[in-house]
């Protein structure tokens, strides 16, 4: 039975977070286009709840919700950004592009519908493959994470913290030093392109 | 959970780098006396200093070899660019804000490093985020050039959504396999130990994940971008993203293909041949119109992908990581060339188009000279090195018929790459005929060519003169 909850809240969640992602870009107001974008965020915290990844849902939200929303909304207010004037003319790209959008989703359902279990009322989602595979991978926390139902091993305090710190400082330590190389551009790059000239 | 190990020792390279980027910020900051261009030839020199740290011993040691010394040059294009440069940036002589254009190539360089070195999927994903984003800043650096802008914004908004791809990929890889881990074991195992319903999830993953890297090698359906970012971008950066972002793409295609070395999937060698023809015809065809030099060698860019790949259909082994890092050389050496004859043109006559090439036979014949080869590498005209290396494309093509059972195919694709290589002819040849039978203006002066260009452009050109001779010579194709 408790699988069955968190199922249902999984895709009632994620049709909200779908269709208000689609409000972000449908929306001719770039006001309501972030306050879309708002709602999405907290439905995909809310999944990540669902999923016992506490911590991720938190961060999600505090930084997500909190940080960049608010920044996009301060910045909208501060450019005073007029809402967005239909253009018609491009009517038949739109075509071309819903139905590039729609072959793809049809694509990826399709994948996700032959995958073992995918009709049997279970979250689709799952690490599968490699479990029995030489170097035996110890999936076990992966696995729970993703799977969607039950977790009794990360429903405990704090478990989803610690383990993510412990990957993140062992096992994934150098990849994480370089994507701080990653922020050091971008935060050049704000610099660079924000900045003003001084005139001599 | 199995996953990839590294060592830091291995990263000492890419933390050299960033530690220059970040030496030549802080004298940015804090010693303002020092002129600005000055840090483009320290970077160039630190980037070949860092050359020195690497072992040669990885897989993909070429490419990374080759990132770098298109790094160092990129950077030696952007000394001889400084005029453009501070007119676009603060709009007078004033050097003033130019010095991250100096320090942005070294830090995407680390991230091209680091690439070349990545076991999993976390690795390439984070490293490629680090070029990407570099690149960004790169491509709209020139705030007062509309051009530059709307070349920024398309590449960030289209770069955006294939890094979207590429992480969706990785998530269903993780989701069909259970690791990160690049490898061909994981391959074999999933399409042919666990359940067949898995495989076509992979497959999913695998299309997502190379649509990433086709973003960066400009291999279409993802080329969209190429032409309009390289002509409005400043011409050191479309330099940069033409021959570096292109070697780091092909580090990822390389990766991503090896584990299916030795395991052929009919499916993924059937999508590698439609889409190497489709670039084929789309850059070839594309280029024939073109009247602007950079966007001229945009779609070049693009045809020259088309021949890249070819390798990968025959191959992803060893062997054919080789014949791409080979091809990427010939490449490297001619489009550096093209694009400081370019920017020299642009610096001096103040035209990008083909145009501005007018009479340079008259006026500058060793200049001429210099560039015909340059030109005439990457049409593909033999005793140069662009023949070599696109002989060796055709021969790979060839060698493939033995190999997998497709030949109405691979027949197909030899006839369009014919046609890509004989449209070649024409269009790169606009350009040398602009040089030699076109009549020179009366207000047209011989160039002055800078040293770093003239030193750049000689070396170049012989080197594709001396690399295009020697199997000749050796009669060792």
């Amino acid at each position: 039975m408790e699988a069955a909850i968190s199922s249902i809240l999984f895709y009632l969640f994620a049709t909200v977070a779908v269709l208000s992602a689609f409000g972000v870009v449908a929306s001719r107001n770039p006001v309501n286009s972030a306050m879309c974008m708002a709602v999405s965020f907290a439905s995909t915290a809310a999944i990540l709840f669902c999923m016992g990844a506490q911590f991720l849902g938190i961060v999600q939200i505090i930084v997500y919700a909190g940080a960049i929303l608010v920044l996009f909304l301060f910045v909208v207010m501060m450019l005073d950004v007029k809402s967005e004037e239909r253009n018609l003319s491009n009517l038949p790209r739109a075509i071309i592009g819903v139905v590039i959008a729609g072959v793809f989703a049809g694509m990826v359902t399709k994948a996700a519908l032959l995958l073992p279990d995918a009709t049997a009322g279970k979250c689709p989602v799952k690490a599968l493959c490699c479990t029995d595979y030489d170097a035996t991978p110890d999936t076990t926390v992966a696995e729970g994470e993703l799977s969607g139902g039950a977790l009794p091993e990360l429903a405990q305090d704090n478990a989803d913290v610690k383990s993510l710190g412990e990957t993140l400082f062992s096992q994934y330590n150098i990849p994480f030093v370089i994507l701080s190389f990653a922020l050091l551009a971008g935060t050049v790059g704000a610099v660079a392109l924000g900045r003003k000239i001084r005139k001599d | 959970m199995i996953s990839a190990t590294y060592t830091w020792a291995q990263f000492i390279p890419e933390f050299t780098l960033v530690g220059l980027a970040t030496l030549i910020l802080m004298a940015d900051c804090f010693l303002p006396k020092i002129p600005k261009s000055f840090y483009a030839l320290f970077g160039a020199a630190g980037a070949v200093a860092a050359a020195f740290f690497m072992n040669g011993e990885a897989e993909l040691s070429q490419f990374r070899m080759l990132a770098v010394i298109a790094t160092a040059l990129t950077v030696l294009l952007a000394y001889d660019y400084r005029k453009i440069t501070c007119e676009a940036v603060s709009g007078s002589d004033s050097e003033e804000g130019s010095a991250e254009l100096y320090a942005l190539p070294l830090i995407a360089c680390a991230g091209i490093c680091a690439l070349t070195q990545a076991k999993d999927i976390i690795m390439l994903f984070v490293s490629l985020e680090v070029v990407t984003l570099s690149s960004y800043v790169l491509a709209g650096y020139f705030r007062r050039n509309q051009g530059s802008i709307e070349a920024g914004v398309k590449y960030l908004i289209l770069g955006a959504m294939s890094t979207g791809l590429l992480v969706f990929g990785a998530a269903w890889y993780y989701g069909m396999t259970g690791t990160f881990l690049l490898d061909a074991a994981v391959v074999y195992h999933v399409f042919f130990a666990a359940e067949p319903a898995l495989s076509v999830g992979f497959m999913l993953a695998m299309a997502l994940l190379l649509a990433g890297a086709f973003f960066k090698t400009g291999t279409a359906p993802m080329h969209i971008w190429i032409p309009d970012v390289y002509q409005g971008a400043p011409t050191p950066v479309s330099a940069f993203l033409a021959v570096a972002s292109k070697t780091a793409g092909f580090a990822v295609l390389c990766m991503l293909l090896a584990p299916f070395a030795d395991i052929k999937i009919e499916s993924v060698v059937q999508c590698l041949i439609i889409l190497t023809a489709l670039t084929l015809l789309i850059g070839n065809l594309g280029a024939i119109g073109q009247t602007n030099a950079k966007r001229l060698l945009g779609y070049s860019s693009i045809a020259q992908a088309g021949f890249i790949m070819v390798f990968l259909i025959n191959g992803t082994g060893a062997e054919a990581q080789a014949q791409v890092a080979n091809y990427l050389t010939a490449y490297l050496l001619s489009t550096m060339a093209a694009f400081y004859a370019i920017a020299m043109v642009r610096t001096q006559r103040g035209s990008e188009e083909i145009s501005a090439f007018r009479a340079l036979g008259k006026t500058n014949p060793v200049v001429a000279f210099l560039i015909t080869v340059a030109f005439a590498s990457l049409a593909g005209v033999p005793l140069t090195y662009g023949f070599i290396v696109k002989f060796d494309s055709f021969c790979s093509l060839v060698s493939a018929y033995s190999v997998l059972e497709m030949n109405c195919w691979l027949t197909t694709l030899l006839f369009i790459m014919i046609v890509g290589a004989a449209a070649g002819f024409y269009y790169y040849f606009k350009v040398i005929r602009e040089m030699y039978w076109e009549k020179p203006y009366a207000e047209d002066k011989p160039l002055t060519v800078p040293m770093v260009t003239a030193g750049v452009m000689t070396a170049c050109v012989i080197l594709l003169i001396a690399l295009g001779t020697w199997p000749l010579l050796t009669g060792n194709l």
